[in-house]
């Protein structure tokens, strides 16, 4: 969350005394950041309707992270993500909303929530019968099945110790942190954490970034030091002008316990980055899982696989960790898809306000070029980004890109600048050629309506075959956007991994039909300190069937599955194929 | 490098000279013509120099006095006739040969002076006027430690002018105590203002704060004030951590004339350093209250607008800055990329062309013109490369104009061309990271990952100095306010 730039950085240059201006010369152009490029697409207009259905559905609870309006710790500001999984095993995704607490509450806070998914977009909150009703400053959550035993487990990171849950079945959760080796011995802020195969063994391992070294009682109050100040007015402090957290890695031992080998692996030893949101893909096409983290206010990550059970950090070499002027950004939230269908993990994440967000084009070879300001995603730097998904809205088969924001300092409403503590949501239309379009204003309420939002999950949350959105707000009940417009055909993917981890997480898909070939992963962490439906999920426009499904597994064995009718959910079994 | 308004100030060498000639040159031809020459009436002297002259051609006291006084009339090279002419009658004459160097230096004429005061200098190796003449001749040269050592021999008891002189050529040199040291000895001389003045603002650029801040003080004691002294002592008082003391040294500034716009603009600059704009907004609508068509002041708030996140406000007060000085390019500029962060592009664009087109010699605006070409979409990349070449032409040393360049250039596949631009900007800022990253990744494309990787290994160092950097910043001060206006 760092104060960007200034837009008048060249002019802002003449603010010195006199006496100064005497000895110096002209003043050097500063950099600026500002929207560019608004792209116009000459494909027939989408028609897209989202709106928020979450108090009909039942997600109704209140995010609490602190004070409403007078944060004093950037704690209090950073708010939450949203999991999206099957937790029951009954076919209908669920959700998890993380949520937090505040510094003077008497009582314990609530707690995060899970809700069972009824069918039919309606929601139960099952918080306290499943076990997970515990409380405390929560951040993110991430679910996966780490001991391959057929149901989905989940990790929630917090400041203060993270912890595990194990499915034990019927519904119910038990914390295991402590004996899977995961329970820290030192208050920490942990944030993003994701499910990965690092080492093909088909075990989960499981990567946690931290925010901030956090010491409430080091932090000054608004307004004190240097970095508690924003465009003249007194903020929360942070994250510049405070230690930064630290990443780890744990190795999944296949006993139900973990090992920390964040010292070993290489993953710990790159300090220096505020990490938020982290996700897991196999970035160069080597056949191994590679990480990610959004970094707030610093150089992003990229840590690189090296098959050998270490990782080396290759962000700014890969061109993922700044941004094209090789400026560090305040990341938040990332995206990974292959948004230009030329078969590669590209990455999207979302940065502060006065700035744009980024869009990493992959080459291939794990070699990235930010291209957002030819993309047209840069037509919007008033706003503060969080959550950020990639979805294909009209089924057309290009992924649209989906950008939740909302300022950190709820002060700024009680100013008169032009920005606003809640905003609105964004949604860039895929026209094809690696260029999207802003269809914010023509897609329905729900984009329109602003909130101080943070995380958010894309899912086929009723098996419809179109996506929905959960989405975290700060101070406020969840959003859950429905799309109400008609869509095109479609096919959902569940893959299920037999030698590889039961997941699947890491297996890229392939759809082959009409003539197209589309790609997906099967992924974990994502958003911001959220999670998507674990399912594939593929537009297919007027496509009546497809050809085939091409999977490569995490262990790296490609599988073909024969090709079949669309609008369905396809499952999908490593090694069941009879090509 | 002095403050400007105080170099027209000073006496001017010559006239020091003139004096010590003056007493040099016995006896005199003439009382009536001396004292015409000393009391400054030179034109009234040269005709009776000249009369006395025509009578007695070979009286070379006269013909030397008449050199100076055609000196002090701002007839140099008559003079320099003059002293040619006594010279070949006595070339020994040194006080002749001494001034005849003199009006060289102030001519230009570097490589005949330096021959004159060395011949000085032989005789006289510690004549003060000499010493400073050639320490000007030597820094004319580019021999910057030679002057410095001329100034060096300068004896403590040479004329408080000269002394004065010697700070000022050290000043220049950028040798800021040693230029205090001098300027302490040329106290009690003639314009104590600018001595206190010079002493101040080269102790404050010697980073010798609490001696900028009692060279200042003095003067204010005294009762010698000046707008551009309370600036001066605001930056000491600022270097030493007295945001408060810097705070109202311009405040008070401001009451020396309350329509003057500098104590205001110096205010909201302080106000502006400690992130504190609010108080900066209020300080410029005093100054604006007293004077609504403070042209500097007007652009000033649209400035502290913008940062205060009030796009929209500063738009508008750029507008009005430019209804008071059309003539003026800053106004427009700002207001051009108030348009631009308000995502009102073709606005940006007119706005800019204009301006390019009543005047093409800003090189600024050429290089905005550039970047809201470039946000209006790809149609314009040619105009806003041929903007850049232009601002290029206008002011070659910009790192900015050519890293632009170069990242356009790069874009449209140009790899050979942004690898030129890139490093004429790492040529001028072989720190700037922005280029050092643009130029791998030019590298790289062009696969070259040796140089590439090189470049990428500065940046990540450049990264992680600036992180250790940040990790050992400390707070900023706060302005305190104190019964403000």
């Amino acid at each position: 969350m760092a104060r960007t730039k200034l837009a008048f950085a060249a002019l802002a240059l003449t603010l010195t005394l006199a006496a100064v201006k005497a000895f110096q010369g002209m003043a050097t152009p500063g950099v600026r950041v500002g929207a560019v490029k608004t792209v116009r697409s000459d494909l027939p207009p989408i028609r897209v309707d989202f709106r928020d259905v979450a108090a009909e559905a039942g997600l109704t609870a209140l995010d609490v992270s602190g004070s409403a309006d007078n944060k004093q710790y950037i704690l209090e500001a950073t708010g939450h993500g949203v999991t999206i999984f099957d937790y029951d095993n009954d076919g209908l995704m669920d959700v998890f909303l993380v949520n937090g607490t505040t510094f003077d509450a008497k009582t314990p806070g609530p707690p995060s929530h899970l809700y069972h998914n009824k069918g039919g977009l309606k929601f139960e909150d099952v918080t306290e019968i499943s076990g997970l009703a515990a409380t405390g400053w929560g951040q993110g959550a991430c679910a996966a099945d780490y001991d391959n035993d057929g149901r989905k487990d989940l990790f929630v990171t917090y400041y203060g110790h993270s912890v595990l849950y194990h499915n034990e079945g019927g519904g119910k959760f038990r914390d295991v942190t402590k004996e899977a080796g995961l329970l820290g011995a030192a208050v920490r802020w942990d944030t993003g954490c994701t499910f990965f195969d690092y080492d093909l063994d088909g075990k989960l391992d499981l990567a946690v970034t931290g925010y901030i070294d956090f010491d409430k009682s080091k932090v000054p109050k608004p307004g004190a030091g240097g970095f508690c100040v924003w465009k003249g007015l007194p903020v929360m402090c942070g994250p510049r002008g405070l230690p930064t957290g630290r990443h780890y890695l744990f190795h999944n031992e296949g006993n139900g316990k973990f090992r920390d080998v964040s010292e070993p692996s290489g993953v710990a030893k790159r300090a220096g980055c505020y990490g938020f949101t982290i996700t897991a893909s196999d970035f160069d096409g080597d056949g191994y899982p590679d990480l990610y983290v959004a970094c707030d206010s610093t150089p992003s990550l990229l840590y690189h696989n090296k098959k050998n059970g270490t990782f080396e950090e290759t962000g700014i070499v890969s061109g993922v960790a700044l941004n094209e002027d090789g400026r560090e950004q305040a990341g938040m939230g990332v995206a990974v898809a292959d948004y230009d269908e030329d078969g590669f993990p590209d990455i999207a994440k979302t940065n502060f306000s006065d700035d744009v967000p980024n869009l990493y084009h992959n080459d291939g070879k794990g070699n990235f070029v930010d291209t957002v300001y030819t993309s047209g995603l840069a037509t919007h730097s008033q706003y503060l980004g969080w959550g950020i998904n990639f979805l294909d809205v009209d089924h057309d088969g290009r992924k649209e890109l989906f950008v939740v924001n909302g300022h950190v300092y709820p002060e700024v409403d009680r100013t008169q600048m032009d920005t606003r503590f809640r905003q609105p949501r964004l949604l860039y239309w895929n026209i094809g050629g690696g260029r999207f379009q802003d269809i914010s204003n023509s897609s329905g309420a729900a984009i329109g309506t602003p909130w101080s939002s943070r995380g958010s999950a894309v899912g086929d949350l009723d098996n419809d075959g179109s996506l929905e959105i959960v989405v975290s707000n700060l101070g406020a009940r969840p959003s859950l956007l429905k799309n109400f417009a008609p869509a095109k055909n479609w096919l959902l993917v569940n893959c299920v991994g037999t030698t590889s981890n039961r997941d699947a997480i890491g297996a890229q898909v392939r759809l082959y039909v009409g003539g197209r070939r589309l790609s997906g992963q099967v992924q974990n962490g994502a958003s911001f300190l959220s999670q998507n439906d674990p399912r594939v999920h593929f537009g297919v426009g007027d496509a009546a069937s497809y050809d085939r499904i091409e999977v490569r597994w995490p262990n790296g064995v490609t599988e073909s599955f024969r090709g079949g009718s669309i609008n369905r959910i396809v499952t999908v079994e490593q090694g069941s194929s009879r090509m | 490098m002095i403050a400007g308004s105080v170099l027209g100030k000073f006496a001017l060498l010559l006239t020091v000279l003139v004096a010590l000639v003056l007493g040099q040159v016995s006896p005199i031809p003439s009382d009536q013509a001396m004292a015409l020459v000393r009391d400054g009436k030179a034109a009234d002297a040269i005709p009776l120099l000249e009369r006395l002259l025509s009578q007695s051609p070979n009286d070379l006291r006269a013909r030397n006095l008449l050199g100076i006084a055609l000196s002090t009339a701002g007839k140099r090279e008559e003079a320099i006739l003059q002293f040619q002419k006594l010279l070949a009658l006595n070339p020994q004459f040194l006080p002749a040969i001494k001034n005849l160097a003199i009006n060289e230096v102030e001519l230009g004429r570097y490589a005949e002076a330096r021959g004159h005061l060395e011949t000085v200098l032989k005789a006289s190796p510690n004549d003060p006027a000499a010493l400073v003449a050639m320490a000007r001749v030597e820094v004319a040269l580019g021999h910057v430690d030679a002057a410095a050592a001329r100034i060096a021999r300068l004896p403590d008891a040479a004329p408080a002018a000269l002394h004065f002189e010697a700070g000022r050529i050290l000043a220049e040199l950028e040798r800021y105590a040693a230029a205090a040291h001098q300027f302490t000895l040329s106290e009690g001389g003639a314009a104590p203002y600018n001595v206190g003045f010079n002493l101040s603002l080269a102790y404050l650029n010697a980073k010798n704060y609490p001696a900028a801040i009692q060279a200042g003080k003095n003067l204010v004691d005294r009762g010698i004030v000046a707008t551009e002294l309370y600036s001066v002592l605001a930056k000491a008082y600022e270097a030493a951590g007295k945001t408060k003391e810097a705070y109202e040294s311009l405040r008070a500034a401001t009451q020396l004339d309350p329509r003057d716009e500098t104590p205001y603009l110096d205010l909201i600059a302080l106000c502006a350093e400690h992130e504190n704009y609010d108080l900066g907004l209020e300080i410029a609508d005093i100054g604006l209250r007293v004077n609504a068509a403070a042209y500097r002041l007007r652009v000033d708030r649209g400035i502290v607008l913008a940062l205060l996140g009030r796009m929209e406000e500063a738009e508008k007060e750029f507008a009005r800055a430019a209804e008071v000085k059309p003539e003026e390019t800053e106004a427009h500029l700002a207001r051009a990329i108030a348009l631009m962060e308000l995502n009102r592009i073709p606005e940006a664009i007119d706005l800019l062309r204009q301006r390019r087109k009543l005047r093409d010699d800003n090189y600024l605006v050429d290089w905005h013109l550039a970047e809201a070409l470039l946000k209006s979409g790809a149609d314009a990349e040619a105009e806003a490369i041929e903007a850049l070449h232009r601002s290029i032409q206008l002011n070659p040393a910009i790192p900015r104009s050519h890293f632009l360049l170069g990242k356009i250039l790069l874009q449209r596949g140009q790899a050979d061309e942004a690898i030129l631009e890139l490093k004429a900007a790492l040529r001028l800022e072989p720190e700037d990271v922005s280029a050092t990253y643009q130029l791998a990744q030019a590298y790289r494309k062009k696969g070259d990952a040796p140089r590439a990787n090189e470049l990428f290994a500065k940046v990540s160092q450049a990264k992680a100095e600036a992180s250790e950097q940040q990790a050992h910043r400390g707070g900023l001060l706060r302005i305190v306010r104190n019964g403000a206006h």
